[in-house]
C-alpha cells in the first residue's frame, strides 16, 4: 500500500521544512526591499547634507574674500545653520537646518593657512550619519 | 495478461474506498495554500512597488544633483552674475527665480523655470538654444513658473566677493496617491564666484 503511494501524504518533517522555506523566501524579500528602500532614502539625504556641506565651505570662501582678518580670527567650532550666520558654538550644536541637519564649522588657523572642516550630521533609523568636508584657505591676495 | 489486469483491479476495489481526500482536508489544504497565496502575492507587490519608489527616489536625487553641479560649475567660473532682469546683485542679497550668468568667453546663460508640457523644469537658456537640467517626470513645484521652489539669492560685497545661494525642491510631476509613486528633495547650497 505504502508503495504504491496510496495513503502515503507529507509527513509533518516535510510540511515544516517547506513552511520553514517558504517563510525564509518571504523574508529575505521583505528585507531586501526595505534595506533598498532605505539605502535610496539614505542616498538623497546624504547628498543633500553634502550640499549644505559645501554650502558652508563657500560661506567660508566669502568670509576670506570679504576680509582676511576677520577670517583668520575666526577659531574653534561655529553652528552655521539655516540663516547661514555664524554662531560661536557652546558645546555642540544642536538641529539647525530645517528639522533634519546638524551643521557646525571647525576653523583652525596656523599660519599661513586656515584649516575649515564642516561636519553635517543627522539622525536615521540606523542611528546617528555625518558627513565632513575639510580644506585649507590661505590669504592668496 | 489478463490474469494480472483482473488481479489488479481486483486490488484496486478492494481499497478504492480508502483513497482520496476527506472535505476537511481539502478545505484545510485550500486555506493554507490560499494564506501562502496571498502572503506571496502581497509580497511580490510590495517588491515590485518598493523597487519602484526606490527608483524615483534615485532619479530625483541625481537630477537634483546634476542641476545642482551644472549650475554650480557655471556660476564659480562665471565673470558677472546679475539678475534676468538685468539688475546687479546687491549686498544684502536679492532673490529671484532665475539668474543671468556671463562666462569667461562673454556668452550669456539664464538658470531658471521653464515650463514643458505642464512641468516646471529648471533650464539653462543660452543663444545657442535651451536646454533642460532636471528630467520631464520632475517638477519644481507650484502651478506656473511665478511660482515654484527654485529661488536664486545673489549677494555681493562689493570689490571682494559675490555668492548665489541656490535653492529648490524637485518632486515627481502631478499628485499620485500612493506612497509609493511619491518622491521629493530639496537642495540647497551657496556658491561663490572665482574671479
Amino acid at each position: 500500500m505504502n508503495r504504491t503511494g496510496f495513503n502515503t501524504g507529507q509527513t509533518l518533517v516535510e510540511i515544516i521544512v517547506v513552511v520553514g522555506v517558504v517563510v525564509l523566501l518571504v523574508t529575505g524579500l521583505v528585507i531586501g526591499t526595505t534595506a533598498s528602500l532605505r539605502i535610496g532614502e539614505s542616498g538623497k539625504i546624504r547628498s543633500q547634507a553634502v550640499k549644505l556641506a559645501q554650502q558652508a565651505i563657500e560661506l567660508a570662501r566669502t568670509v576670506r574674500d570679504t576680509q582676511w582678518a576677520t577670517f583668520a580670527s575666526m577659531t574653534g567650532t561655529y553652528c552655521l545653520g539655516d540663516t547661514n550666520t555664524w554662531t560661536p558654538a557652546t558645546g555642540l550644536c544642536s538641529v539647525n537646518i530645517g528639522t533634519t541637519f546638524t551643521r557646525s564649522v571647525n576653523f583652525a588657523f596656523v599660519d599661513p593657512r586656515m584649516t575649515v572642516e564642516v561636519t553635517v550630521s543627522w539622525q536615521d533609523s540606523s542611528g546617528t550619519k555625518q558627513t565632513s568636508l575639510k580644506t585649507y584657505f590661505t590669504q592668496w591676495k | 495478461m489478463e490474469m494480472r489486469n483482473i488481479q489488479y483491479s481486483e486490488f484496486s476495489i478492494q481499497y478504492s474506498k480508502r483513497n482520496g481526500f476527506t472535505l476537511l482536508e481539502i478545505l484545510i489544504a485550500l486555506g493554507v495554500i490560499s494564506l501562502l497565496g496571498v502572503v506571496i502575492v502581497q509580497v511580490f507587490f510590495t517588491t515590485t512597488r518598493s523597487n519602484t519608489k526606490t527608483e524615483i527616489v534615485k532619479d530625483v536625487k541625481q537630477q537634483a544633483d546634476y542641476a545642482v553641479g551644472t549650475m554650480t560649475r557655471f556660476i564659480q567660473n562665471s565673470r558677472a552674475i546679475s539678475l534676468a532682469n538685468g539688475s546687479v546683485c546687491v549686498a544684502g542679497g536679492s532673490t529671484i527665480s532665475s539668474i543671468l550668468v556671463t562666462a569667461p568667453d562673454g556668452n550669456q546663460t539664464t538658470f531658471g523655470c521653464l515650463v514643458d508640457s505642464g512641468v516646471q523644469r529648471l533650464a539653462s537658456v543660452s543663444a545657442s538654444g535651451s536646454e533642460y537640467l532636471t528630467g520631464s517626470s520632475y517638477t519644481l513645484g507650484g502651478t506656473s513658473c511665478a511660482d515654484t521652489t527654485l529661488s536664486f539669492v545673489c549677494s555681493t560685497i562689493p570689490g571682494t566677493s559675490t555668492s548665489v545661494k541656490i535653492g529648490f525642491s524637485l518632486s515627481q510631476k502631478g499628485s499620485p496617491q500612493s506612497l509609493y509613486e511619491k518622491a521629493s528633495t530639496s537642495i540647497e547650497t551657496t556658491v561663490s564666484l572665482r574671479n
